[in-house]
């Protein structure tokens, strides 16, 4: 492990702490994208999982399924599991409620940047649990290259008519 | 009634054309996969690798054996009709009555789509249903639940020769912002308040479940509402959702929601 992802992990716990001890009760509906300005790591994989931990409130592992990169961005996209590997158990998280609705996909997609190779990179959007999903909003919002979110439409051949 | 293959967008006749030639052994490709996809969504399941071995063949004679086909192990156009043909009804051109507001048709055509029971083949977000909600798309990142709303309202107003009144998205956020800005958003706020009443949706409205003023995190049809011990409950047809004590979302399915204790807003298509 990276010195910058021990120190991501720190700072997850740390956060983690902090969130436990201040938070009496949840919003009913958890947040599904959140911008992570400050999040940056050369390794893209471990800035995601620190956010994620953060969002979901205990430590836990993401298996990524989809990885593309396109000049200085990077699309990972997954799902996650506990921190031994084992199937996540949402019942303590802020997501038992989206769960009991029928509203919830344990799929994450994170939008991440980098200005130079082999620098870190900024996670600048992450969705975790949501239904639908966020690659049009974040393509337009980004102007993002058709080859980094997969995209094989666009809006205009959607339409029926 | 049938449908015009030539009138519908390039990703839905992907889905539901015969390949040009016999698929048979030895054969490779998305041709293959969705074959793999279409006999494991009835239930004869193989592995979904693209690779037409002997384990596809065998479950192709399976499936022809069943369906009074010529057990060849290879697949031409009619058993490629009949691996699709869900796919086929749920896009088929509902009857239409002269009296048939956009609403009712909305409403049929979602009724074609649950009956075919759309669920994920493969893994998360994936198969012929997610591609065909996902203008063809499929993978973790194109969940499927705006995209279910989209094409259904697509297909009603296509048959009813009427422009759509919002474009759609694979995303709840953008359908939002499209039905504000076309007049057609009704906040749950003034249907508890009386301002607006349940009928003014003429029998079936889009929902959208808030998390904050600009975040909704999913969405379907609302399809009928009555009072329950005072709280105004609403049946749905919905995808990407589960059944109640399930995890996730995985399939299009009618559920029984409740208004009152969640933030839900609307989107109403009566009078379009």
């Amino acid at each position: 492990m990276t010195v910058s992802a021990v120190l991501l992990k720190t700072m997850a716990a740390i956060c983690l702490c902090a969130t436990l001890t201040t938070c009496v009760k949840h919003t009913s509906l958890p947040e599904s994208n959140t911008a992570f300005e400050s999040v940056t790591s050369t390794d893209p994989d471990s800035v995601v999982e620190a956010a994620l931990t953060k969002k979901l409130q205990q430590p836990l592992s993401i298996n990524t399924t989809a990885r593309r990169e396109d000049q200085d961005w990077l699309l990972l996209a997954g799902s996650v599991n506990s921190s031994d590997g084992s199937q996540m158990n949402f019942a303590k998280t802020p997501y038992q409620e989206a769960i009991n609705a029928g509203a919830f996909d344990n799929v994450f997609i994170a939008l991440l940047r980098r200005p130079e190779r082999n620098k870190a990179y900024t996670l600048l959007e992450l969705s975790f649990g949501s239904t639908d999903s966020p690659m049009g909003q974040w393509q337009n919002k980004y102007s993002l290259p058709d080859t980094l979110t997969g995209n094989k439409a666009s809006s205009e051949q959607l339409q029926w008519q | 009634m049938a449908m015009n293959f030539n009138r519908v967008p390039s990703y839905v006749r992907k889905e539901i054309e015969a390949p040009k030639k016999v698929v048979k052994s030895g054969a490779r490709g998305m041709a293959v996969q969705r074959i793999q996809e279409w006999l494991q969504y009835h239930d004869f399941s193989t592995a979904i690798d693209a690779d037409f071995g002997p384990a596809t063949a065998t479950r192709v004679r399976e499936f022809q054996s069943v369906h009074g086909l010529k057990t060849t192990g290879t697949v031409n156009r009619d058993t490629w009709r009949l691996l699709v043909e869900p796919m086929l009804s749920s896009l088929k051109e509902p009857t239409i009555n002269h009296d048939d507001t956009a609403v009712s048709t909305v409403s049929l055509v979602a009724a074609q789509h649950l009956a075919q029971t759309p669920i994920e083949i493969g893994g998360p977000n994936r198969g012929p249903w997610v591609r065909l909600y996902c203008g063809g798309n499929d993978g973790d990142e194109w969940a499927w639940c705006a995209g279910f709303v989209t094409l259904i309202v697509q297909q009603a107003y296509f048959y009813r020769s009427e422009k759509v009144p919002f474009s759609g998205s694979v995303s709840c956020d953008t359908i939002a912002a499209q039905a504000r800005s076309a007049g057609l958003f009704v906040s749950g706020k003034s249907i508890y308040k009386g301002d607006v009443s349940w009928d003014d949706f003429g029998g079936m409205s889009i929902f959208l479940l808030r998390r904050t003023d600009t975040d909704w995190v999913h969405t379907g049809f609302a399809t009928g509402a009555n009072k329950s011990s005072g709280n105004l409950v609403f049946e749905t047809v919905e995808g990407n959702t589960n059944n109640n004590g399930s995890r996730e979302g995985i399939k299009a399915t009618s559920r029984i929601r409740s208004l009152s204790g969640s933030n839900y807003d609307f989107i109403s298509l009566a009078g379009t």
